[in-house]
Order: C-alpha cells, then structure tokens, then sequence
C-alpha cells in the first residue's frame, strides 16, 4: 500500500477480521503499542481521509441463501450516463454500478443480489421503470469460481 | 442455514457500520435490544457457521493506489475449470464467476475481477491470454457510482 504510515498499514491488517470480543480496540492497539484511544483516533481519520470506505460487518450472502446474483448492463444514452447512473445507485437493491465501455454498446453496469432470480428481475425492471432505460441485458452467475 | 430473527437483525445492523467506540458491540446491543455478551457470542457463532465472514475494513482502493478491473472471457463449455484454474492462481483476482444471458446476445461466460497497481492489472491480463488463448476483454470503470455491498436480509 502506498502513501500510508508505516503504523496506518499495521493498523489496516489488524482492522481486516476484528477480534470479536468486548474490546477489540484495545486488543489491537497491543499489537501496536499505542493507546486504544489512538487506534479509534486513527480509524476515524484513515475513514475521514477516504483511506477506509467501511468499517463494517460482511456477510457471506450466499451461504445465508442470496444467492441470485445478477448484472445487469444497461444502454443508457452518452449525455445521460452521469444522471442515471446516480438514479440507479440509489436503489439499496443495486450493490455495484459503474459505468464500462465495452463493445456491446451497454455503458452501465449495475449488480443487484437477491434470494431469487424473479427478485432481481423485478428490481430491475422497476429500475427500467424509473429511468425509462430499457435496453438491457442480464447476466445471472451460474457457478461460484473464486470469492475472496 | 438455521438463522433465528435475531441473527437477521445483527447481520443487517452491522452491515451498516460498526461504531468507533471503546466497546462497540455494547452499543451494537443497545440498538438491537441484545445484551454486548449475547452479541459477541452470536456474532462468533454466526462467523462458524459460516455467515459472517469478518467485521474489518474495506479499503478504498484507489485512494492506495490501487484500481480495479472487471474481465470477460469467452472459453469453451469444457474448458472453463482448466482457465478457472489459470486465472484464480492470481491473488489479485478477487472473483469469478460463470455467467449467462438469457438472451444470448453477450456470449462471454467468464467474468472475473482483478484488483492491483495499473501495470500489474495489465500484466496479469497479458499472462492470462497467453496461458488461455481465449477472447478476453478487459472493462474497467470509467465512472464508479456505487461500490457498497449491502444485504437485506429477511
């Protein structure tokens, strides 16, 4: 990692699978030898400066039975990218959206997760709904080769 | 997986954030009306089944220098676990799956991504193609709108 102190990439390592006892902040800040006050100091920063997007509990979505999972890419027209592609984000369904050229001609990219195929597929279509986009294609995984 | 409704509540509440206080799960309980050593105890159960994969950091990837690249590959039926095997021999490839449309307009079947520095994104994709000489595709984001898995769990 780069532009971090040495200390912050520590603290990084040590904040990816939090110990899960009452507190976890002081158990860490031993391996560091600072303060528990200062780990919390330096998370709240390293959050703050954009360094860490989340700190927060991830869920095995398919093991817990979520396990349609369905990209869909949209055909959204050049000047209108920026506008619908911040609509379709808003939608908690939608986990990912970018916008990807590619040579299909879809620029948009949204990954919606759901328990069934048929839900995805009616996010989806209320998203088409709401952006009057519908030029779309879905690709739903059929086989789990690498989760990290 | 048997989870009751109190494990469907914490694995919905800490999806959310995990507060930066001294005893975060104290706080965690008061939100959900369970005590802090109910909640640990569910929260290492539910990690052993196999729920929860970890409470930790997401980092932002590009504020460290990093990018990440989405990949689409279109291999044979009957070849896809020999590549499979090719392309998650990376630790930089974070995720792959076999995917389909149901109106076959897009045949790629391979969708993996790839998180790294730019060259060595561009060195593994090099690598890959020469070990499977397969139609591969390289789809990087322009715009990210949104990267924030989320789960509603019921």
């Amino acid at each position: 990692m780069s532009n971090l102190e040495e200390i912050d990439e520590k603290l990084i390592e040590l904040l990816h699978d939090i110990p899960l006892t009452k507190r976890p902040f002081l158990e860490i800040s031993g391996f560091l030898k600072i303060t528990e006050e200062e780990v919390i100091k330096r998370i709240e920063k390293l959050i703050e400066d954009g360094k860490l997007r989340r700190f927060s509990g991830l869920i095995a979505h398919r093991k817990i039975g979520i396990t349609a999972n369905a990209m869909c890419m949209w055909r959204v027209p050049e000047d209108r990218v920026e506008k619908i592609g911040r609509i379709m984000a808003s939608f908690d369904e939608v986990t990912h959206c970018y916008e990807r050229k590619n040579p299909w001609g879809y620029n948009l990219f949204t990954m919606v997760h759901s328990y069934e195929r048929s839900e995805c597929k009616e996010v989806i279509k209320r998203i088409s709904l709401k952006t009057g986009i519908n030029e779309y294609e879905i690709m739903f995984s059929e086989r789990e080769l690498k989760k990290v | 997986m048997d989870l009751d409704k109190e494990d469907k509540k914490i694995l919905n509440i800490i999806q959310k954030g995990i507060p930066l206080v001294t005893n975060p799960f104290l706080e965690l309980g008061d939100e959900t009306g369970i005590s802090e050593d109910e909640l640990i105890e569910r929260l290492k159960r539910l990690k052993s089944l196999g729920a929860l994969r970890r409470i930790g950091v997401t980092i932002n990837k590009s504020e460290l220098g990093r990018e990440g690249t989405l990949v689409a590959m279109k291999v044979p039926e009957d070849m896809i676990d020999e590549v499979a095997n090719i392309i998650n021999a990376y630790e930089e490839v974070t995720h792959n799956y076999v995917r389909s449309s149901e109106d076959l307009i897009v045949d790629y079947n391979l969708w993996f991504t790839i998180t790294g520095t730019k060259e060595r994104i561009e060195r593994i994709i090099e690598e890959i193609s020469k070990k499977a000489d397969y139609p591969l595709l390289n789809l990087p984001a322009d715009i990210t709108f949104k990267i924030g898995v989320k789960f509603d769990i019921r």
